[in-house]
């Protein structure tokens, strides 16, 4: 059997998923390699342990494989795939029994919570930017439920309503949460900053 | 105008861009409300800059292996293996082979002129690779060790033997068994770097056999006697 041709050009995501669907090995490594890092990086930042992030990054894929013939182009495939790395997260995370934070609390809850520091306190070092290491530690500290919301939109770029299909919420409840989840990021930056702690 | 707290109330839909006039008035009278609409956006735009994380190389494996467990996948690396060895045909297909082989070492062997043996080994004189694995090797720890000890054992007696008489034949043989070797060898390494990798271990072990059937068909005397 002679090998087939390698993947490479123009749609070459589309040929993949063309042969994948027929089980060609090759074709799944190919989507693997182009959707690795979103589908672990997820993982990893929802679990925080390396080695159960690439336990769950094993089964997303392997779920990959699984429903690939299921895929049928109605949104983007790194949508589709990214929803079943959510699902698994979610799931592996209800096993465990950690709680996630409801996604069905209604927008008129937004502003009931306060923040834990005055705000307008005045703190240069969230003037410009905030160092990936400082960001990621506040982000692990973040409930369960606020960090996936932060993590789908402002890290992985999703719409709300992209949100919302993916975590079957409401748009709203997907904006309310992530502007908690924004508020409660800057109360962690803020007591991790060397002015609080001076 | 409304207070800070009002504005809090709001926030969300007005960071979201809805539009909110009171709020946006608000926000052009109070410093401290501006620098939290700030401190979120620099946030929300420190987030999109944070770097994606890459998962080990070895996890590819573990998810290959897994679907092709479940039957998801075909096996990828014994025809990875034959197209990184420029071959075209698989050489698991050993009787084929073999007998390919024994036809060009023939005709050979006819083209050179090779002369009759002087020297006849009994067969009882060469072990026969089921002695071999029963004396030598049941003790050493692996499969693939035991094949290669097996292998090493014929070959010695083999050259040893056959060479001094049989130069030209000798050589043929030689050039057939480093083919072979160069692949054992290649499969061999990849092991080292991945013990796990089962496709590769198989890969091995029909080399081997190769390998094995090539040695056997030129230990036979009647073989040896037949390319005169």
């Amino acid at each position: 059997m002679s090998p087939r041709k390698p993947i490479s050009g123009e749609l070459s995501e589309a040929v993949a998923i063309a042969r994948a669907k027929r089980g060609d090995a090759q074709a799944f490594e190919y989507l693997y390699h182009l959707h690795k890092h979103r589908v672990y990086s997820l993982c990893l930042r929802m679990l925080g342990n390396a080695a159960e992030a690439e336990d769950l990054t094993q089964e997303a894929f392997l779920q990959l494989f699984r429903k690939v013939q299921t895929f049928r182009g109605e949104s983007a495939f790194s949508t589709w795939l990214y929803r079943l790395a959510v699902n698994v997260v979610l799931m592996h995370l209800r096993k465990k029994g950690l709680p996630a934070v409801s996604l069905e609390e209604t927008a008129e809850g937004e502003g009931e919570e306060e923040p834990r520091r005055e705000i307008g306190t005045e703190d240069l070092r969230l003037a410009g930017s905030i160092d990936r290491v400082t960001l990621e530690r506040a982000l692990a500290k973040l409930p369960t439920g606020y960090r996936l919301i932060f993590i789908l939109h402002d890290i992985e770029g999703y719409e709300h309503n992209e949100i919302a299909e993916m975590l079957a919420c409401s748009i709203g409840n997907s904006k309310s949460q992530l502007h908690k989840a924004r508020l409660r990021l800057r109360d962690l930056l803020r007591e991790e900053s060397p002015k609080n702690h001076s | 105008m409304i207070t800070c707290e009002q504005l809090r109330r709001v926030l969300g839909r007005v960071l979201q861009g809805e539009y909110e006039p009171e709020a946006l008035t608000h926000l052009e009278a109070c410093p401290r409300c501006r620098l939290l609409v700030d401190e979120l956006n620099v946030i929300s735009r420190s987030a999109a800059r944070l770097r994606s994380y890459v998962p080990p190389p070895a996890l590819w494996r573990r998810i290959r292996q897994a679907a092709e467990r479940e039957g998801l996948l075909t096996p990828a690396w014994p025809a990875r293996l034959r197209t990184a060895f420029g071959l075209r045909q698989p050489l698991a297909v050993s009787p084929a082979f073999a007998v390919a082989l024994m036809v060009v070492l023939s005709v050979a062997v006819w083209l050179v002129g090779y002369p009759p043996l002087e020297v006849s080994l009994p067969p009882e004189a060469l072990p026969s690779p089921v002695q071999v694995a029963h004396t030598e090797l049941v003790s050493t720890p692996s499969y693939a060790e035991r094949y290669a000890l097996h292998l090493a054992r014929i070959e010695k007696v083999m050259l040893e033997d056959i060479a001094p008489a049989n130069a030209e034949l000798s050589s043929v043989a030689q050039q057939s068994l480093q083919t072979l070797d160069r692949f054992i060898n290649q499969c061999q390494a990849r092991l080292v770097s991945y013990p796990e990798d089962n496709f590769t271990r198989e890969e091995l072990n029909r080399l081997y056999q190769q390998k094995t059937t090539l040695l056997q068909t030129m230990l036979d005397p009647d073989w040896r006697t037949s390319v005169r």
